[in-house]
């Protein structure tokens, strides 16, 4: 299961570059950074080594960062960027380790995550030049686009012959600069500690995306190699002295993508089609996926993890959404953009290239308007088996066609991946909730969509939801690894010759869904395309002066501790341990299905704690979702801190960058130490990331 | 009268669940019986009422059979300042007395306990014969409720003030017993009291301990109230439904949509511009020497409250939702107002006619704004003496508001007050003001041509404010009691300014009193008339600085992208302290030497300060907060950003009122303050 990261943070717009940058604003690659800047503001700028160091230290999670924290390969993340893979390795009772944590005592302990992969940042080439002698001679867009793969994967080959690195293409301002960037992998990793849930994620889905915040969010686990504790070249050492506000900060991380490049003709669309009709419908399904779990706690447990995401989608979702509505900041992005197209207009070769670009985009997006509704509810409607039927139906079309002309899942880069999913059981398959989820999902099309829908027809044939989902679940023999194996195997034939209920609705999808498809991906090549070329311009006109978007590859931000104004009044840059209990007995440990209520340990070890103790803090950092769990260093290069959230004035950050309100939150590391010794009576593991 | 009995349905879309600054005459217990199940008996209102207190401007209560008082240390705080003296600072270091022989008497200090009420509502309107026009009907009235007033104050002996409720539906004589020796007891560091300082006025969470305890003394011993508040053992908690009992000053909530609107779109933007520069040019005042920064100080304080609190009637008037609703309501009552011919009559037009005074208002509004001695105290004495000879000649009812015999005294007093003036901070502040007023009329007005003289507005302030002696109160009162004789041979450069702006002022002044205010009040009067003849008593009068009683739950509000959290407790303190640092924001979350030390002594999990959903307002400040069983569990001291906007409506939503909860208070009398003894009498034991 993937999970979005709940860290989707502020970003910049470059739209505003034509400004200037402000303050503290950039996620910026680490052969670019704005050493002036910085110097000038701060009266410090990382040297080599001191990027070296960090660079090597930072990890990539699925879907997040960490570090190492130790030189036995220690590493450090937060609990939610590690939870569904703690999730993974628990069970009920005492072996439910979100609910009641974990600590390993000793290494024998440590519990191997199985599929859990993470990297490390081994080096960063840029290919610009190379790719562009390469694609030279190519005649057409076409050739230009096969000499362009076929170099790259020359490069790769030669890079991983070379180093043994696992090498990743990276295009940066869209097209701008090709990189490779290889990675060291790391495929033994074990879980070695986490809190409880409840103190990770303290406050629950009201707190999140909130600030002042008390979670204890983080979860640690070990690499190793040939069995033995990894010994990394680099780690991060733990700082003894500690952060005070106004201390300038590092984060290095992977921040996923950014909406900062979008036109204002997509941003409105997505303002007034895009995110209300998603908000709905996350929110209907909230409703449903709790109704569910209100049957029993065994059941509460089963979608608590899916309750959670969805919450963070929607309060993420109402918060862009503000952002898109908030007219003043509008005005600028609009004003931003026309001086771009006042730079386009002047300079013929850029004009040629980019002039009409805006035009068509917008043309685009009044398609997309119409196609939004189908969008939303033309697919497989939240049924996994659907999903994999689909799928199976599908890869018989697509497997004997040439390449290019394959719908994206079934291109060779993607097909063997794809087809070793599609030959397991589907992972945690719940029958129950899979035909529950279903018929909400069809019951969903249904009302939204209308019973004339071909659709809607299609997959209802005149019966109710729930009986069409019923019908279809129970009847399919889809969750067995050997029928799906057959099908697989089987091609064309197996397939016209099923009757597996599941096979037979995918099949009256299939044509529904390529016909809604095949118009989507018009308007995203149209946007694909000009999206780019302005992208181009841009580049052309501003150069590396800015950074370029998230490419959930590695960045390095930075920024200072510092409060910021809101509730009318100034927010404090720290919270204590005395404010988590000042939360909790503020509240008591029902209110609120019990949000801020305390784990039992946190009550018992409440006089052995120092309640001064910084517990999270905020800083002006520019980061955005996949920057979960980046590593928070000081000019020294050493760990203060851990990012896990940005305040709810962050959201609009998507869009557009406030500095006076935008804040990161993170867990501070002496918070993380003092509960380590003193709550989880982890001495031993403090020990290790204390020592030098 | 012809009362008329309307169906409640208006009233449902009008008032909303726990609204409502009820007189202890009609408290609305079938709604709170409906609601929580619970209503106040007649005894619990009984001992309620006796228990309370008003204090200057607000409002305080008796906490133990020894006639200990409770109120905040705002409230306290002139007193506390009174007392105080060079090296002994009892605002900065508090104060307590250890003995009651060291309980510090305040001079002047006056307390009232309403005693009883009476509805003299009959009798007032007996006095209007039939033929009288509204102004003769209005002066009929006046008097027969001034000769009510003397008369229960003769036959009672107690302090009887006229009470106008309903805008005028109804006319009450409430009669107080006035308490003259009030000691003072202790007072807390301001520095907790006000922790969070200007930063956390008015908003939430908080961690305040805004106390102050007063003795009241009769004949030189300690007074034994017929009534006073218990302190609740066991708390309060989430949920609880809890009363308070205050006197909440002024509230507008029965103005129209078109006047609500005005002020959102045009008075307060205006005001909030005009208040933002005058504090930007005293700040950069304060910048010339720290004498300067200290005198600036305390009005620095009040603008910076000014601005929040008119911010935040910004923010709710701007809620479209909040809108929509005070819109419906005032349509439900026109309709109601159509339906029937007398109403009608009456008050049909009234919406209407205030519709264009508020237009006008608009169009007046610079000129009303800046055509003024604003903000400047040398100018206000030069106009009010210039002004007083002229105006004492002429009959009462055709003076200005302020030297009618009613205010005379107290123009005069204020003309003679010694309270000293910083020539500094006056030239500071009567430049922003001709700088703003050249900027905001142009320079080519009459009014910025006749105080400028063509000279830049800040040379035009110094050369007014360094040639003038009325500074010096005893020039004031030669030339106030000079007669017309010595104004008129001043060539004092701030007279020669009055005169210059007497005429101009007098002719905006004209404008907005008969065009606008004249129109607010008379048709305001209508509308108000008719809305207490359409749902009579079902609702509340506006605020009047009168006793009234609130209810409501401790309940938490959604605010800052999460709820809000209904306590804090002592480790919140903490928590804010050092999150915040010593040294941020010039110490506003700084905490006293002793609190310091306490840390470690204190139960922190004690509940500090609650919010709860009660309707409060100015003048509310001290207010105590019992629960169902009139037991004492808090003590009302603020109210949250959110609240603000209940001057115009309330917002059930996310208004909350903000108390010290009482457990609190004996926690830290005990623990912090060595002060066991009294927590012990306020625990009654």
């Amino acid at each position: 299961m993937t999970r979005t990261p709940r860290l989707v943070l502020p970003i910049l717009s470059v739209l505003l570059a034509a400004a200037g940058l402000r303050a503290d604003e950039g996620m910026w690659t680490f052969d670019n950074l704005p050493v002036k800047k910085m110097q000038a503001k701060y009266g410090f700028a990382p040297d080599q080594a001191w990027l070296d160091h960090v660079r090597l230290s930072s990890l990539r999670f699925p879907g997040g960062s960490g570090s190492f924290v130790s030189k036995d390969g220690l590493v450090l993340t937060n609990h939610h960027v590690g939870r569904s893979w703690i999730q993974s390795v628990s069970g009920p009772g005492e072996k439910d380790y979100i609910k009641l944590g974990f600590v390993a005592k000793t290494r024998e302990e440590e519990i191997k995550v199985p599929g859990l992969e993470l990297n490390t940042l081994m080096q960063m080439d840029n290919v610009t030049d190379r790719v562009a002698k390469a694609t030279a001679s190519a005649k057409d867009e076409k050739a230009k686009a096969k000499a362009r793969e076929t170099e790259l994967e020359a490069i790769k080959k030669e890079i991983t012959a070379k180093t043994g690195f696992t090498p990743e293409v990276v295009t940066l301002y869209q097209g701008g600069e090709t990189w490779i960037y290889s990675y060291k992998k790391h495929t033994d990793v074990r879980l070695v500690m986490a809190p409880e849930g409840q103190i990770a994620f303290f406050g629950g889905d009201p707190d999140n995306f909130t600030y002042p915040r008390h979670n204890l969010d983080f979860s640690m686990f070990r690499v190793y190699e040939n069995g033995k504790p990894y010994n990394p070249p680099h780690h991060l050492a733990w700082t003894r002295t500690g952060l005070k506000a106004g201390d300038m900060t590092f984060v290095t991380g992977h921040p996923g993508s950014t909406a900062r490049l979008e036109t204002t003709a997509q941003m409105k669309m997505t303002r007034d089609v895009a995110f209300p009709l998603r908000l709905k419908s996350v929110e209907r399904q909230i409703k449903f996926l709790k109704a569910w779990g209100a049957q029993d706690p065994e059941k509460a447990r089963q979608v608590s993890s899916q309750v959670f995401g969805l919450e963070n989608t929607q309060k993420a979702i109402t918060g862009y959404l503000s952002g898109l509505k908030n007219a003043e900041a509008m005005a600028r992005i609009e004003k931003a953009e026309q001086e771009l197209q006042a730079k386009v207009k002047k300079d013929p070769k850029l004009q040629a290239e980019a002039g009409q670009s805006w035009t068509k985009i917008a043309a685009a997006m009044a398609t997309a308007r119409g196609l939004a509704k189908d969008a939303a509810y033309v697919n497989t409607r939240g049924s996994q088996l659907l999903g994999g039927a689909l799928n199976l139906v599908r890869l018989a079309d697509e497997e004997p066609k040439a390449d290019d002309k394959r719908l994206a899942e079934f291109k060779e880069t993607n097909l063997k991946r794809l087809k070793a999913q599609l030959g397991n059981a589907p992972r945690n398959f719940n029958k129950d909730l899979e035909i529950a989820s279903f018929a909400h999902g069809l019951q969903e099309s249904l009302d939204e969509l209308g019973a004339n829908h071909p659709f809607v027809k299609a997959m209802l044939g005149g019966k109710k939801p729930m009986d069409v989902a019923k019908e279809a679940v129970e009847g399919s023999k889809l969750t067995d690894p050997a029928v799906r194996k057959a099908l697989l195997e089987g091609g064309k034939k197996a397939l016209a010759e099923s009757k597996d209920p599941m096979i037979l609705l995918a099949k009256k999808l299939d044509p529904i869904g390529r016909e809604l498809r095949k118009k989507q991906e018009d308007v995203n090549a149209v946007v694909t395309e000009h999206g780019g070329r302005i992208a181009k311009a841009r580049f052309a006109a501003y150069g590396k002066e800015t950074y370029p978007d998230a490419t959930f590859s590695l960045r390095l931000s930075y920024g200072a501790v510092a409060g910021y104004p809101a509730n009318g009044t100034q927010i404090q840059p720290f919270t204590t341990f005395a404010g988590l209990y000042d939360r909790a007995w503020g509240w008591g440990p029902a209110a609120e299905h019990g949000a801020w209520a305390l784990p039992q340990r946190w009550q018992d070890r409440k006089g052995a704690v120092d309640l001064a103790t910084p517990f999270n803090f905020v800083h002006t950092m520019d980061i955005i979702g996949g920057n979960s769990g980046s590593p928070v260093v000081d000019k020294a290069g050493e760990l203060v801190g851990l990012i896990f959230d940005g305040n709810i004035e962050s959201l609009p950050g998507r869009y557009y960058y406030d500095e006076r309100i935008n804040r990161a939150v993170s867990v501070d590391a002496r918070a993380i130490a003092e509960a380590m010794a003193k709550v989880y009576d982890a001495g031993h593991l403090v020990d290790e990331i204390h020592v030098k | 009268m012809h009362l008329r009995a309307f169906t409640l349905l208006a009233l449902a879309a009008s008032l909303r669940a726990d609204e409502g600054m009820w007189t202890f005459d009609n408290v609305p217990k079938a709604k709170i019986q409906a609601t929580y199940g619970f209503a106040p008996s007649d005894a619990f209102l009984d001992h309620l009422r006796l228990s309370s207190l008003r204090f200057p401007g607000a409002t305080g209560a008796f906490v133990s059979a020894d006639g200990l008082v409770l109120t905040n240390h705002h409230v306290g705080l002139g007193a506390v300042q009174q007392l105080s003296s060079k090296g002994r600072d009892y605002v900065k270091d508090g104060f307590l007395a250890r003995t009651r022989a060291e309980e510090l008497k305040v001079p002047g200090y006056e307390l009232l306990l309403l005693d009883s009420t009476a509805d003299v509502t009959d009798r007032v309107n007996a006095a209007v014969k039939p033929g009288m026009d509204d102004k003769a009907a209005r002066a009929a009235r006046e008097n027969a409720l001034a000769s009510l007033q003397k008369a229960e104050a003769e036959r009672t002996g107690l302090t009887c003030n006229p009470v106008t409720l309903y805008q005028g539906g109804e006319y009450w004589i409430y009669r107080y017993k006035k308490f003259t020796d009030v000691r003072l007891v202790m007072a807390p560091e301001e520095g907790i009291a006000f922790f969070g300082g200007d930063w956390d006025n008015f908003t939430w969470p908080r961690h305040d301990l805004d106390i102050t305890l007063f003795r009241v003394y009769e004949n030189g011993q300690p007074y034994k109230p017929a009534h006073f508040l218990k302190l609740s053992a066991k708390g309060a908690k989430a949920g609880d439904l809890v009363f308070a009992s205050g006197n909440p000053a002024a509230t507008a909530r029965q103005e129209t949509v078109a006047q609500i609107a005005l002020a959102r779109d045009r008075v307060i933007p205006q005001r909030l511009k005009s208040l933002a520069r005058l504090r930007d040019a005293l700040a950069e005042h304060g910048k010339t020497s720290e004498e300067a920064r200290r005198l600036v100080g305390d009005q620095l304080r009040g603008l910076e409250n000014g601005i929040k609190r008119q911010t935040g009637w910004l923010a709710g008037l701007k809620d479209a939702e909040a809108m929509a609703r005070i819109q419906a309501d005032e349509q439900a009552l026109r309709a109601a107002v159509a339906k029937d011919p007398a109403l009608k009559a009456r008050a049909g037009e009234a919406w209407a006619r205030i519709a264009r005074a508020a237009r006008r208002e608009g169009q007046l509004l610079k000129e009303s704004t800046f055509v003024a001695a604003r903000n400047s105290t040398l100018l206000v004495h030069a106009l009010n003496l210039v002004r007083l000879a002229e105006e004492t000649a002429k009959p009462d009812e055709q003076r200005l508001n302020e030297f009618k015999e009613a205010n005379l005294k107290a123009t005069k007093a204020r003309l003679a007050s010694p309270r000293p003036l910083d020539a500094g901070v006056e030239a500071a502040m009567l430049a922003a003001n001709l700088a703003e007023a050249k900027e905001e009329l142009g320079a080519a007005h009459p009014f910025v041509k006749a105080m400028l003289g063509g000279a830049s507005p800040r040379e035009a302030a110094e050369a007014a404010v360094k040639g003038s002696k009325l500074a010096d109160p005893a020039e004031r009162r030669r030339l106030m009691e000079g007669g017309p004789g010595a104004v008129a041979a001043s060539t004092d450069p701030m007279i020669l300014l009055a005169r210059k702006l007497d005429p101009l002022n007098r002719r905006v002044r004209k404008q907005v009193e008969d065009e606008v205010q004249g129109v607010y009040t008379n048709m305001g009067g209508r509308i108000a008339e008719a809305r207490f003849k359409a749902y009579g008593k079902t609702q509340y009068p506006d605020a009047t600085f009168t006793l009234r009683l609130t209810y409501g739950p401790i309940e938490t509000y959604p605010a800052n992208g999460t709820k809000q959290q209904p306590f804090t407790t002592f480790a919140g303190l903490y928590d804010r302290a050092w999150g915040q640092g010593d040294g941020a924001f010039d110490g506003a979350w700084a905490l006293p030497p002793r609190w310091k030390e306490a840390a470690s002594k204190l139960d922190l999990a004690t509940p500090f300060n609650f919010a709860y959903a009660c309707d409060t307002t100015g003048g509310n400040s001290g207010s105590p907060v019992v629960n169902t069983d009139g037991e004492l569990v808090g003590l009302n001291f603020d109210s949250n950003i959110e609240a603000q906007v209940g001057r115009y409506f309330y917002d059930g939503r996310t208004k909350r009122s903000i108390a010290v909860d009482a457990r609190a208070i004996v926690e830290a009398l005990e623990k912090v303050y060595g002060a066991g003894e009294l927590a012990m009498e306020l625990r009654g034991r």
